[in-house]
């Protein structure tokens, strides 16, 4: 059992290790199938453990292993080891899983890049990160990971280091993540100093009937919302798609970003004793959900309106944590690696097709070239925009139908606007990407992507598509996932009391959201494939709106003009203030004590009479003094 | 009889012609035989306070003097010989390198 | 232990190794150089025997008369934290002697001999016990690091090998007319006598802050800085080193050793002002780094910001923060040790240090790129190596008695992501802005033997530090009895009205 959960991080670990050092030798795309089979062996044994907790009773169904004492001191003692409980081996399974089918596609889809193997070491190393992320045992593992991924995002998105705007982007990300990072280390100093412990075992047993300072649970929320990309710091997430199509898919949707769900998933207790902490996760979440909805509608970038979905998603996930429903963010989850990591792969196979094109402008009428491509991109598109019984329509009406259920109605209706602007955007990506008439520049010639490629994209179809028929159906009161889940999120949900809908009011809320996407899918379809006149009247009578829409509401100029630079400034001032300020203060008293010396040595003429006329002087003196 | 006051005023005449020819004269020269002068001041009252308190203290010191005098000879007649060769000149005046 | 022993054999070898080979003129260069190279090694080797002190107790060799007439002896002692100290030391003067190769080309004999001096101060330092032998080796460290910057440094190394001294100095001066008064007072100079003895509230105000000054100097705590910029731009590479890896601890480990167990009334009373230069320092430090376009400028100001963190965490007086504050000295000397080194090897290759000068590193020299990175993440905390130990112990144990202080320690760490990563960035990645650089070669195996250690070190005591921090630990509450003693007497006389507003726990009960 040990062997087995320690053979789940090992395996990307060697790996990474052994392609690091020794990969050099390694010919044409073997890196990249050693990449995949240690993932896939990986995945195996996450899933194995799945299988083998499902086979425990619920109250049984957590395996602490730790490995041996890291840091010892005083009454803190972190151990590094692992747990593995149902929310660490859901988030490991799906991780890994997901992560197989990209580590798979990326072996063609890197193919011939001259960082092949360095490639798929940064992506092992992901992976590992991303497993102690999940898996440790301890807050502080979590960190480890939580930083580790952060590195591996890093260096991914400046995989292409020599351009200068992959490099920035890759800073970028990993400065704002930074900024939660704070937030998450404060977090755990305050934590350890009230309850005596970072371990997430005891620190849930040692939370329960306490009350918690809100302020300390939101100190965590800010690492969520730097890693999540949550308002106000979403901006790294959209200029991270500079990175390689699949680590957009793997990295920025599917995986990592989801770390921030995860941590208020393994800090449920914690938030649900933290009085209006929850609230703020879900006005945040409901609030970003909707912005990011709204910027997606006026990007023209393929990758970048899959991003800004991206993150909109995630305010789904992080309003279902708001409202207290844990595992319908933990579902949303699921579902959403399934499908945006499909359509990320869709997108980077359209846009290998044509030759790195990425401006829906510039597409259009690909259905024909790309057959298989187009196919797979219909499965997520209808996933993401919610239609049933695509997976995404199952996760995400279940967390509009938890708000509507405790009784939030205003955070419902942003959700029902935001679902049915995800259906619009959604629509829109696909019909200016694959249907119309072709605007493709001169030149390109549109080719399917080659086969292995395809396989990942069909194997993420029929999930895309099963997945959430599969994992939980609420209305039929057929939930797998969330009953394994219960013996960690259930607690939580007990403090705050989850009302449930009945049968009815879920079934008409279902419908009406499947219907308002429906009609929303039509709209765009119609508007963007036919008559493009309404869209330009829209434009002309709010010019305003469409601007600030367009420019994404001036967010990167406002941190700009508000942080960025006035930080800058700062630092010249300092600079300043240094070298002329306090080291000019040094600098005068070395000056004034030569400015003395300048006055006495006036006295050394080199006269010699001069010195004994002074000698004499002095004796004079000397004789007044003594006998005088 | 020649008292101890009679060898003190004459001692303090010869010191203070040794003085004056010091401040006053810039030959280096002289300025030393100056300086002999003024240690032979001393010397003499030395010598003189020993044979009127009948003790060997006195005529000690004097001698010790002396030797030191001699030492003194030896080499501020070689940094006058030196500066000479580099000068052409005993002048004191004219040798200003310490200046700062 | 009352027999010359190890201690001596570790001060003695290089010492006398130093003083034959001055004594030596007809050596040709290269035998010197191997020479000292084997002797400094013996020393590393020997120094090793360190670890099997108990975690808890100490070596001690002495006392010996010197002066018995004042109370000074010989007399040395090693625990747990002198022992880590030594073994920086030890490890580190034979990659500085590795590095010279790149960049000594004259003088090479005169180089070791300081090499070898310098060590045997340093080490001496780190273990002697008594103030007036401590005093000695204090300043027998400074001499041969002026000549090692005055002889082989850049353009200014004359001004910035003086200013040095200078600072130094005039801080060791206030703490030699504490030593003084010491003896004056209590006949011995002993540090195991002065523990015993007790001050007025006066008198420990004046000597603590005579000692701190000495020490605050050569941390250095803002606003004593000034002089390590101009220091460490000037220094060769094995200086620079050194200053950083080692001469830097002699103030921390002096608080520490000295200023906090002997005068603990006025270290408590001094905590605030401590807190507060040490994050001034911490953020002060990082903005500065952020405006710099040198390199070794860069780093120097990085050193400051995170020294700044060893001070915070030494005054936050609790068992966690000040053990963190000791691990965090060595991870300093050893992180910012290796990107001394890789600057130097850069500029060695073009001899530049601007950051407008370089790019797209990664591409033309891609183990270069790989050390330097991992350099930087060490310097930056990241989980996994050893910086983050330390600052994460610091902080946590800050946290408890100054939560504002450590949350803006925090942003420290947040502030140095910018700078560290802005290092990188014009460095290694980013179009190739300099042309000549496709020809730099990529790291020797003489280069890339010397960081090897280095980087071995950020992982082992970044995911095993706690054989370190056991033989820390216990150390480090010894030197914290008294202030604590005196912290908790501080509070009960406060009890009845609250003096500060500071939180101390953020739950409600």
């Amino acid at each position: 059992m040990t062997f087995l959960a320690a053979l789940i991080l090992l395996s990307p670990l060697a790996m990474a290790i052994a392609l690091g050092l020794f990969g050099r030798r390694l010919p044409g795309r073997t890196p990249g199938f050693l990449a995949f089979a240690s993932a896939g062996v990986s995945f195996l044994c996450a899933a194995t453990f799945c299988l083998r907790l499902l086979a425990l009773p619920a109250s049984e169904r957590a395996l602490s292993l730790p490995l041996y004492s890291w840091i010892s001191v005083g009454s803190l003692d972190l151990n590094l080891g692992i747990l593995v409980d149902p929310l660490s081996a859901t988030w490991a399974t799906v991780v890994t899983g997901v992560g197989s089918l990209i580590f798979l596609y990326s072996i063609s889809y890197m193919q011939g890049d001259s960082g092949y193997r360095r490639y798929f070491t940064y992506l092992c190393l992901f992976l590992f990160s991303m497993l102690i992320l999940v898996l440790g045992e301890n807050l502080v593992l979590t960190f480890l990971g939580w930083e580790g991924v952060g590195l591996c995002s890093y260096l991914l998105i400046g995989f292409e280091y020599d351009k200068e705007q992959a490099a920035a982007a890759g800073r970028k990300a990993f400065l704002v993540n930074r900024i939660g990072d704070v937030g998450f280390l404060l977090g755990m100093f305050w934590a350890f100093w009230s309850f005596g412990t970072l371990s997430h075992e005891t620190l849930a047993s040692s939370v329960a009937g306490q009350a918690v300072s809100p302020w300390l649970a939101l100190c965590f929320f800010l690492g969520a919302v730097g890693k999540s990309a949550q308002a106000p710091l979403f901006v790294w997430l959209p200029d991270a798609m500079a990175g390689p199509t699949p680590v957009s898919a793997l990295i920025h949707a599917a995986t990592m970003v989801t770390a921030g769900v995860y941590l208020l998933c393994r800090l449920s207790l914690l938030f649900a004793h933290a009085g209006w902490a929850l609230m703020v996760v879900a006005i945040v979440g409901a609030f970003t959900a909707l912005l990011a909805a709204v910027i997606a509608l006026r990007q023209y970038d393929l990758k970048r309106v899959l991003a800004y979905s991206t993150i909109s998603q995630l305010g789904y996930m992080f309003l279902a944590c708001g409202v207290g429903a844990f595992s319908a963010a933990a579902f949303h989850v699921t579902t959403h690696a399934f499908f945006k990591a499909l359509l990320f792969l869709g997108a980077g196979a359209v846009i290998h097709g044509l030759s790195g094109e990425q401006d829906l402008r510039k597409m259009g009428g690909l259905k024909k070239s790309m057959p298989r491509t187009y196919r797979s991109m219909w499965f997520g598109a209808l996933a993401l925009a919610g239609i049933p019984p695509f997976a995404g329509f199952f996760s995400k009406d279940e967390i509009l139908g938890s708000a509507f259920a405790g009784g939030h109605y205003v955070l419902w209706s942003v959700g029902l606007v935001t679902a049915a602007l995800t259906a619009f955007y959604t629509a829109r990506m696909m019909t200016l990407c694959f249907h119309g008439s072709s605007r493709l520049a001169e030149g390109v010639h549109p080719h399917e992507a080659p086969p292995l490629m395809g396989v990942a994209l069909s194997l993420l179809k029929w999930l895309s598509l099963f997945g959430g028929l599969a994992l939980g159906v609420e209305a039929l009161h057929f939930r797998p996932l969330h009953e394994f889940l219960r013996p960690v999120l259930d607690p939580a949900a007990e403090v705050l009391a989850i009302e449930h809908l009945s049968v009815s009011t879920m079934v008409v809320l279902l419908a009406l959201a499947a219907a308002l996407a429906l009609a929303m899918w039509t709209l765009a379809k119609h508007w963007y494939l036919g008559d493009r006149q309404v869209l330009r009247r829209w434009e002309l009578a709010a010019p305003a709106v469409a601007r600030w829409i367009a420019h994404r509401f001036y967010v990167d100029e406002a941190y700009h003009a508000a942080i960025v630079r006035p930080l800058g400034a700062l630092s010249r001032l300092c600079r300043n203030l240094d070298t002329h300020g306090v080291d000019g203060l040094f600098r005068g008293c070395a000056r004034s004590a030569a400015g003395m010396g300048s006055v006495v040595r006036l006295l050394q003429t080199g006269v010699v009479h001069a010195y004994a006329l002074w000698f004499l002087v002095g004796v004079v003196v000397f004789l007044w003094i003594t006998v005088g | 009889m020649v008292e101890l006051n009679h060898y003190l005023i004459l001692s303090a005449l010869l010191f203070g012609l040794g003085l004056i020819g010091f401040v006053v004269r810039r030959n280096s020269l002289i300025m030393f035989m100056s300086i002999e002068l003024m240690l032979n001041a001393a010397n003499l009252t030395f010598v003189a306070c020993a044979r009127h308190h009948v003790g060997a203290e006195g005529s000690v010191l004097a001698l010790l003097v002396i030797a030191v005098a001699a030492a003194e000879v030896a080499v501020g007649l070689a940094i006058l010989l030196a500066l000479f060769r580099l000068k052409k000149t005993v002048n004191a005046d004219e040798a200003r390198e310490l200046r700062a | 232990m009352n027999e010359l022993g190890m201690l001596t054999a570790l001060i003695a070898l290089p010492l006398v190794g130093g003083i034959l080979l001055a004594l030596l003129p007809g050596l040709r260069p290269e035998p010197a150089r191997i020479l000292t190279f084997a002797l400094m090694l013996v020393t590393f080797l020997l120094s090793l025997a360190l670890l099997a002190i108990p975690a808890g107790s100490s070596w001690n060799e002495g006392p010996f008369p010197w002066v018995p007439r004042f109370g000074i002896s010989y007399l040395l002692g090693a625990d747990g934290i002198a022992a880590l100290l030594i073994l920086l030391t030890t490890l580190l003067a034979p990659l500085v002697l590795l590095a010279s190769y790149g960049h000594v080309h004259d003088r090479i004999r005169q180089h070791c001999v300081l090499l070898l001096l310098m060590e045997a101060g340093v080490i001496g330092v780190f273990c002697a016990l008594d103030l007036v032998l401590f005093y000695v080796f204090f300043e027998m460290s400074l001499i041969p690091l002026y000549f090692l910057v005055g002889i082989y440094g850049g353009a200014r190394r004359v001004y910035a090998a003086f200013k040095f001294v200078i600072f130094t100095m005039a801080g060791s001066l206030l703490m030699l007319l504490g030593i003084l008064y010491l003896i004056h007072k209590t006949g011995s100079a002993a540090y195991p006598d002065l523990l015993r003895v007790s001050l007025s509230a006066t008198e420990q105000f004046y000597l603590f802050w005579a000692f701190a000054a000495a020490f605050a100097v050569k941390v250095p705590l803002v606003p004593f800085h000034t002089w390590l910029p101009d220091a460490h731009v000037e220094a060769p590479t094995g200086g620079s080193v050194i200053l950083a890896g080692v001469t830097l601890k002699m103030g921390t480990y002096g608080l520490l050793r000295f200023a906090l167990p002997l005068f603990p009334a006025a270290a408590v009373d001094a905590v605030p002002w401590f807190l507060a230069l040490s994050v001034i320092g911490i953020l002060y430090g990082a903005l500065l780094a952020w405006a710099q376009r040198d390199m070794k400028k860069l780093i120097a100001y990085s050193s400051i910001s995170h020294m700044g963190f060893v001070v915070l965490g030494l005054f936050a007086l609790t068992g966690t923060a000040t053990s963190g504050a000791v691990l965090q000295m060595v991870n300093h000397g050893i992180a910012t040790g290796a990107l001394f080194l890789l600057v130097g090897m850069l500029y060695e290759r073009a001899h530049r240090r601007g950051l407008d000068d370089f790019g797209g590193l990664a591409q033309t020299m891609p183990v270069f790129s790989v050390f330097l990175v991992l350099a930087t993440l060490s310097s930056i905390g990241l989980p996994g190596l050893n910086g983050f130990v330390g600052e994460f112990l610091i902080l946590l144990g800050t946290f408890r008695d100054h939560p504002v202080a450590a949350a803006l320690a925090s942003l420290g760490v947040l502030l140095g992501a910018i700078y560290m990563l802005g290092l990188l960035k014009a460095v290694l990645f980013g179009p190739v802005r300099n042309h000549r650089s496709a020809a730099y070669s990529d790291l020797t195996i003489r280069e890339v033997s010397m960081l090897c250690p280095l980087v071995i070190l950020m992982f082992w005591i970044g995911l095993f530090p706690g054989p370190l921090l056991r033989r820390i630990e216990p150390c480090v509450n010894q030197m914290l009895e008294a202030p604590q003693l005196e912290l908790s007497r501080h509070r009960e006389e406060a009890s009845p009205v609250p003096r500060t507003a500071t939180l101390r726990d953020g739950s409600q009960p």
